[in-house]
């Protein structure tokens, strides 16, 4: 108690202690005098002895004040009051250092916000670390591949690592009843998901064991959003009935508002799983399980391999497949981790370089600032004192940069957040939190440190007697001081090179991904997903009546090329895919040698979309249901089971289907966007086959405006039809490239930040050494030397640096381009034109940048500096 | 006057306990008493005596007022607590134990 009351004096009431230690002290002054006086001297020889034998009042003082252990406090209060005198003094420095570590703090921040966001919150269940992913494996081509119905049921009956598992699959249903109908997405799962899963419903209830059952009751569980935005978080919503495709379907409960998993698509609701049994067949369900505790994926691997094995003697349909165990953590690494270790390698090396250029500033002005130093140590401030102080100043100019930088970090994670996937609802993942506000301060102080600690140990080390001299500046600059500064600088440049080299690598694949030739044509086209509910378009004959009016109806809108009808779209997101057989052809038993994707179009669908016609015919009005089935196919059809032959007048049909007459060849067009090479495609006429899934517009007017004309034409002929994905192609085409574009938008802006500042880092370095080599220089001139040999010399000495640097940089580049393999389309991350382009850019800057100081080199006044020795 | 030996570390804080044991004394009196109980063989630097008594303030184990001193003027009169005395009990104790093991080396060696 008492001590804590001492300490609050020493802390509160300063000044009172310290006039009190002051007054003490003099009492014991006037006693050692008077005890001199007592001893035969005179009063001033007896004050003066008395001064000497106590010694110095000041250093007692100080002594006394260490004591109190407040000192470190009321220190530091001191020290930060003076570090902010010192920057006010020199506003150009500060402001030119705090904007330097504003960019490098706050990218860093953001990306640790957003890595936090993602691999801490994107797993809101309780011990995820147990939770995996199942895939089956095909042992060949050693891919992952969804999961097949009955292999599941094979897998649980006879493991004994997993807890609970259970599969899901994609799922989307027209949703009517409120406003215009909406086409919504959300995930279909087999019993015993949610309690894998270990969450609770907000409210209402997970699905019974009678509902899970197939074939059952209807029912459905929504997602938060949902329930907000549709429902206005209305609490009675459990029991009530929603329609769904035309279906009433009982709400069960509402899922939490922090509730995702990792499906690659955003939900809007869950219900049971409503499977045909394909037996092993059929790779189409995505498998999860949550491990029993104490097993590790390993182990949970070896079991499951063995099971797989069984199972491959067991049915002929398992052979080849094999069975992965992931954990969902690194699943989500997979995907997202690629991205993320660029985007924080890049803000790294900004971070880095700003340190680094804001250290050779600081060093440079320790160099400016040795006699003040001097002084300070002279005065009897100890090196420990004048390092804290120095140390102060810098920790002091990074809080200001941390604090400039905020809103630098909000803007990228605003940035990244646009750019991800919806599906990772990466906005609401994102949060201030008690470790991301430890990190802000932890980054902060040591950003401070590691610009501050180098150049104050080299401003400590001064050297007293040669400071104080008023001509301290030797002929040549310090030595040692120069070289520190030289190695800062090549650094910075080896960091830049490697930056800008990434940048030039996103650069060249972002070109290859939009001059890609996708074969098909992207402008003035337009499409939509329109899906016609079975439960009021019972049969072939009403779906196709239905398009044959719309197709009437929206040719005839002013401005329309043509239209079409399909199931399948360029960059439509979804489509189906068979094992094919082709006639006279032993049908490979393997999958992937076999599949193809299936898609029924109409006649003018090539036109429409763009896609040329390589040999036949596209379907007309004599291909109808009655007629005998054709089929069209591309290119990569005939490479893959027909290479050499005329494809023409061959039969070919999907696995178990009927047999088709191929009428016709048409180009490859890569339907999943220029990042994948073109499928085997083969084509059915929607009158033969009429399941409509898009419409395809060409327009001779810009697409917008036909928008309008045309849903007022839906809804006049069907208001309960909803359309969705209402896209033009070059939207479709965007929204594809968008995390490419992205990520190369970052890492350019990156690049030419840490660019601009190692160049000027060098010009700042390089005027420095100059304005320090003067007198030399004006000797030299005197003694002949011409001015273009002193600019020379000073660019060779920049461009040794320079070379050094980029070289360093080039190797760096060399080996870091790995990381971006798997971001990168259409160029190798060796790619010899980006590795020596890059070094060449930011030496033409740099030796761009040297100029001015190396003109000011050559334009001392010889008099001037030869009359000021 | 012969040059007083330097105090061992550690035993300032020991002697000022001490000094200030029976009755409340000023930094003046510390240092004058402890002179007069050594003979002058010790003399307490100025130097250490106040940081000595700051610090002890602070620990608690002394505590000071000012009042009228016999030299007649005010002066800050350091008294012991009983923290302090339990510290002087401690300090005694290990100073104790030390020399006695000092002189066994002594005698023995």
């Amino acid at each position: 108690m008492r001590v804590i009351r001492q300490r609050a004096r020493s802390l509160f009431r300063r000044a009172r202690v310290d006039s009190e230690l002051a007054n003490e002290l003099q009492f014991h002054l006037e006693q050692l005098t008077k005890e001199n006086i007592a001893a035969g001297m005179d009063a001033d020889a007896a004050r003066l002895a008395a001064r000497r034998e106590l010694g110095g009042v000041a250093q007692i003082e100080e002594q006394c004040r260490d004591q109190r252990r407040v000192s470190w406090f009321t220190e530091m209060a001191k020290d930060i009051r003076y570090a902010w005198r010192m920057l006010r003094k020199s506003p150009a420095f500060t402001s030119l250092a705090v904007i330097t570590l504003a960019f490098g703090v706050g990218a860093s921040l953001a990306v640790y916000t957003l890595a936090e966001a993602v691999l801490l919150r994107s797993l809101p269940f309780p011990s995820p670390d147990r939770l995996v992913a199942i895939y089956s494996v095909h042992v060949l081509r050693g891919e992952s591949e969804n999961i097949g119905q009955e292999d599941f049921r094979d897998w649980r009956a006879a493991n004994t690592v997993f807890e609970r598992m259970a599969f899901t699959e994609f799922d989307q249903v027209t949703l009517t009843g409120f406003g215009d109908a909406e086409r919504i997405a959300g995930t279909s799962v087999s019993e015993g998901f949610f309690e894998m899963l270990g969450v609770r419903p907000l409210i209402g209830r997970w699905f019974t064991a009678r509902e899970e059952k197939p074939h059952q009751d209807h029912v459905v569980m929504l997602s938060y959003g949902f329930w907000v935005r549709k429902l206005g978080a209305r609490p009675d919503v459990v029991g009530s009935s929603i329609s769904l495709s035309g279906v009433p379907y009982r709400v069960t409960g509402v899922m939490p508002a922090n509730f995702r998993f990792l499906e690659w698509h955003l939900s809007d609701y869950w219900m049971p799983i409503d499977y045909i049994n394909y037996g092993h067949k059929n790779h189409q369900y995505s498998g999860y399980g949550r491990l029993k505790p104490g097993v590790t994926i390993a182990a949970a691997q070896r079991q499951m391999s063995e099971i797989a094995r069984r199972m491959e003697k067991e049915f002929p349909d398992c052979k080849g497949w094999g069975v992965r165990v992931e954990s969902l953590r690194s699943a989500l690494l997979e995907e997202v981790g690629p991205v993320l270790l660029v985007f924080a390698g890049a803000a790294l090396i900004v971070l880095l370089v700003a340190c680094g250029n804001v250290a050779s500033l600081l060093l440079a002005r320790g160099i400016a600032r040795s006699k003040e130093i001097a002084v300070r140590m002279a005065l009897g401030a100890g090196r420990r004192r004048v390092l804290r102080l120095l140390l102060t100043e810098s920790v002091l100019l990074s809080c200001l940069g941390a604090a400039a930088g905020l809103p630098l970090a909000w803007w990228l994670i605003r940035l990244a957040i646009g750019a991800a996937p919806a599906w990772t609802e990466l906005g609401a993942l994102v949060s201030v939190s008690p470790t991301l506000a430890a990190f802000a301060i932890t980054l902060t102080v040591a950003t401070g440190v590691l610009t501050g600690l180098w150049p104050a140990l080299r401003a400590a080390r001064a050297v007293l007697q040669n400071d104080l001299k008023e001509s301290g500046v030797s002929l040549m600059a310090g030595k040692g001081q120069v070289r520190s500064l030289n190695w800062l600088v090549m650094g910075e440049i080896a960091l830049a090179v490697v930056l800008l080299t990434f940048a030039g690598l996103l650069t060249k694949s972002m070109a290859y991904l939009l001059h890609a030739d996708l074969g098909y044509r992207t402008d003035h086209l337009l499409t939509f997903r329109m899906s016609l509910p079975s439960s009021r378009y019972k049969d072939s004959q009403a779906r196709l009546q239905f398009w044959d009016r719309l197709q009437t109806e929206l040719a005839g809108l002013p401005g329309m090329v043509s239209v079409a009808a399909s199931d399948g779209v360029p960059l439509g997101g979804t489509y189906s895919s068979n094992p094919m057989e082709v006639e006279g052809r032993a049908t490979p038993r393997d999958w992937a040698q076999a599949d193809s994707r299936c898609s029924a179009v109409t006649g003018g669908y090539f036109r429409t979309v763009g896609i040329p016609l390589r040999a036949g015919r596209v379907f007309d009005e004599g291909d109808t249901a009655a007629a005998e089935p054709v089929a069209i196919v591309n290119e990569a059809f005939v490479r893959k089971f027909l290479p050499g032959e005329n494809p023409l007048d061959k039969h070919a049909r999907p696995q178990g289907g009927k047999w088709h007459r191929i009428v016709g060849v048409i180009a490859d067009a890569r339907y999943s966007g220029p990042a994948q090479t073109a499928d085997a495609e083969f084509y059915f006429p929607l009158s033969q086959e009429p399941w409509i899934q898009f419409v395809a517009l060409r327009t001779a007017i810009p697409e917008a405006q036909i928008l309008l004309p045309v849903r007022a034409t839906i809804r006049k002929l069907d208001a309960g039809l909803a359309i969705s994905q209402v896209r033009t192609m070059q939207q479709s085409q965007n929204l594809a490239t968008q995390m490419p574009r992205a990520l190369m938008a970052l890492v350019t802006g990156f690049a030419l930040l840490t660019l601009s500042m190692s160049t000027l880092g060098l010009a700042g370095v390089m005027a420095y050494t100059v304005s320090r080599r003067k007198r030399e220089l004006g000797l030299r001139i005197a003694l002949g030397a011409s001015r273009s040999d002193i600019s020379r010399a000073v660019i060779g000495s920049a461009g040794r640096l320079i070379a050094l640097g980029a070289a360093i940089g080039a190797a760096g580049a060399w080996f870091a381009g790995q990381v971006l393999e798997s971001l990168l389309y259409g160029v190798r991350p060796h790619d010899a034109m980006v590795l020596l382009a890059a070094p060449a850019v930011l030496a033409a800057a740099a030796v761009l940048a040297c100029l001015v100081p190396a003109h000011r080199a050559a334009s001392v006044d010889a008099m001037d500096v030869l009359r000021q020795e | 006057m012969p040059k007083p030996s330097d105090l061992l570390q550690g035993t300032l804080d020991l002697l000022i306990l001490k000094a200030i044991n029976h009755e409340p004394l000023h930094g003046w009196g510390i240092a004058k008493r402890i002179q007069v109980l050594s003979d002058e063989v010790l003399s307490v630097q100025q130097g250490s005596l106040y940081p000595s008594l700051h610090r002890l303030e602070q620990q608690g184990w002394v505590t000071a007022v000012w009042k009228d001193s016999e030299l007649g003027r005010q002066a800050k009169f350091y008294a012991l607590t009983r923290e302090g005395r339990k510290q002087l009990d401690r300090e005694l104790a290990s100073w104790s134990r030390l020399s006695t093991a000092v002189e066994q080396v002594l005698e023995r060696a």
